[in-house]
């Protein structure tokens, strides 16, 4: 089996063709709606503090679940379920085909327990695919977490006139913020243990989002 | 946890079948000791299958050490629509904190509509807030609720605030919110009221689309945020909805 410490670095490089280059994590709905480039580091804690950590528990329950061989449906439900907006939701699940689309061809083996999910979210994928090429629960969180506060940092880039520099300090400002989310969820086994800390505005502002037809991003 | 100076109030209401002409409403409220503050069910009208109860506050509510546990119940076909007179402050509760918890069980078919009032969480208050709903097959919840984080120019209060919504086929709604004077202004963009309308078993009426959220397990949600109570106005999504479930009576 590979190295999982290579299959992280894999999973966490832009380059993968996975449509992460279509994804805001929100940004560019927030900042249509008044968020400035001075909040963009604010923004980060928040989702680390909110969303990322159901999509990060949600991933963790998921290779849990593969590992001791259940279903991942109620997995599934569990997310939809802390995820009150159908823009995120769909967001989710047009990443997650991306993702899984490599894995299958990549890995049909490490993508059968999906199988049975008709649009898996991607925190699912994720966590189906690290059960299967033996990455741990920890790992995993930091993926989810790191990949979050990257995505944002890519898209101010092209939403906002600022220095790479000064966005890439801005991601390792926020890598402390990856550590807690890591130790918040990595414990997550059950579907009830998934946190359900969602943010409510983020949730607005990817709807408002969703409703325009004028954006870089597809969420 | 609470000390030893925890005073619990418990409201149970229990709507279920009987043969005399009108649905039997039991009502009992249940204090730990004779100074705890309760919400006081008043039946305000019942018939044969539904009734209408207001939960009228009783002293002083919310704070620190108080625990409100209220408990309902509807049987299968009936119907119960909840009124409160008013809305709900949790005071500043100097170091302590009080207890709000929700249960509410729903038989096949039955109907709930829960008109909240505001609940305002003082500067200083630490609340948590819990809300545990059981639908059966059938079943229709109609919920309105309003977070308010500090009276007029004031600073959040503490809230913990748990949602869970479940059928039969799982969970609909999964919620749980921690709002304090750091964590409030990001998590809701500033904004200081969130008001929600929440329907359950029932298909969302034609015509309120704004603010609202299908949820993937069947029921919508309708939420808003605003700085002032009438900014994250949801009057329009509730009337909606209160006449899409049927008039209720009184």
């Amino acid at each position: 089996m590979t190295d999982p410490e290579l299959i992280l670095l894999l999973l966490a490089d832009a380059r993968l063709p996975v449509g992460g280059h279509t994804q805001s994590a929100t940004l560019e709905g927030a900042l249509g709606r008044g968020l400035g480039a001075a909040d963009v580091p604010g923004y980060l804690r928040t989702r680390l503090l909110s969303s990322t950590r159901v999509e990060a528990g949600t991933a963790v329950v998921a290779r849990a679940t593969v590992e001791r061989r259940g279903p991942l449906d109620p997995v599934e439900r569990a997310w939809a379920a802390r995820t009150v907006s159908p823009a995120l939701r769909d967001a989710s699940r047009v990443q997650a085909r991306a993702l899984l689309r490599f894995v299958r061809r990549t890995w049909p083996d490490v993508a059968r327990p999906l199988d049975d999910l008709a649009r898996p979210s991607r925190a699912t994928v994720l966590g189906a695919v690290a059960a299967g090429l033996g990455l741990g629960a920890g790992s995993l969180a930091r993926l989810v977490a790191y990949d979050d506060v990257q995505t944002v940092c890519a898209a101010a880039l092209k939403l906002l006139p600022l220095d790479p520099v000064t966005v890439a300090g801005w991601v390792v400002e926020a890598l402390p913020g990856v550590a807690e989310v890591e130790r918040a969820v990595s414990w997550a086994e059950l579907p009830s243990d998934i946190p359900a800390c969602s943010a409510p505005q983020i949730e607005a502002w990817a709807q408002d989002h969703a409703a325009t037809t004028r954006r870089l991003f597809r969420a | 946890m609470l000390t030893s100076t925890e005073r619990t109030a418990r409201t149970r209401v229990r709507v279920s079948p009987a043969d005399t002409g009108r649905c039997r409403v039991r009502t009992t409220v249940t204090l730990s000791d004779p100074t705890a503050s309760s919400l006081r069910p008043v039946l305000v009208h019942h018939d044969a299958t539904s009734a209408r109860v207001s939960l009228v506050p009783e002293g002083a509510l919310l704070l620190a050490g108080d625990r409100v546990e209220v408990d309902l119940a509807v049987d299968a076909g009936l119907r119960l629509d909840l009124v409160e007179p008013g809305g709900t402050v949790a005071f500043d509760m100097r170091g302590g904190r009080a207890i709000w918890d929700v249960r509410i069980t729903l038989g096949r078919g039955a109907v709930l509509t829960w008109a909240g009032e505001p609940f305002v969480v003082a500067a200083g208050a630490a609340v948590t807030r819990s809300t545990r709903i059981r639908l059966r097959d059938g079943a229709v919840l109609a919920l309105r609720e309003s977070l308010v984080l500090g009276r007029h120019g004031e600073e959040p209060g503490r809230v913990h605030q748990s949602t869970e919504i479940v059928t039969g086929a799982g969970p609909v709604l999964v919620e749980d919110l921690t709002f304090d004077a750091l964590t409030a202004p990001a998590l809701l963009g500033g904004h200081r009221v969130m008001t929600s309308v929440l329907l359950v078993g029932a298909p969302a009426p034609a015509g309120a689309e704004a603010d609202r959220y299908d949820l993937e397990a069947g029921g919508t949600l309708w939420r808003r945020l605003g700085v002032q109570a009438h900014e994250a106005d949801l009057t329009g999504a509730w009337g909606a909805v209160r006449s899409g479930v049927g008039p209720g009576e009184g």
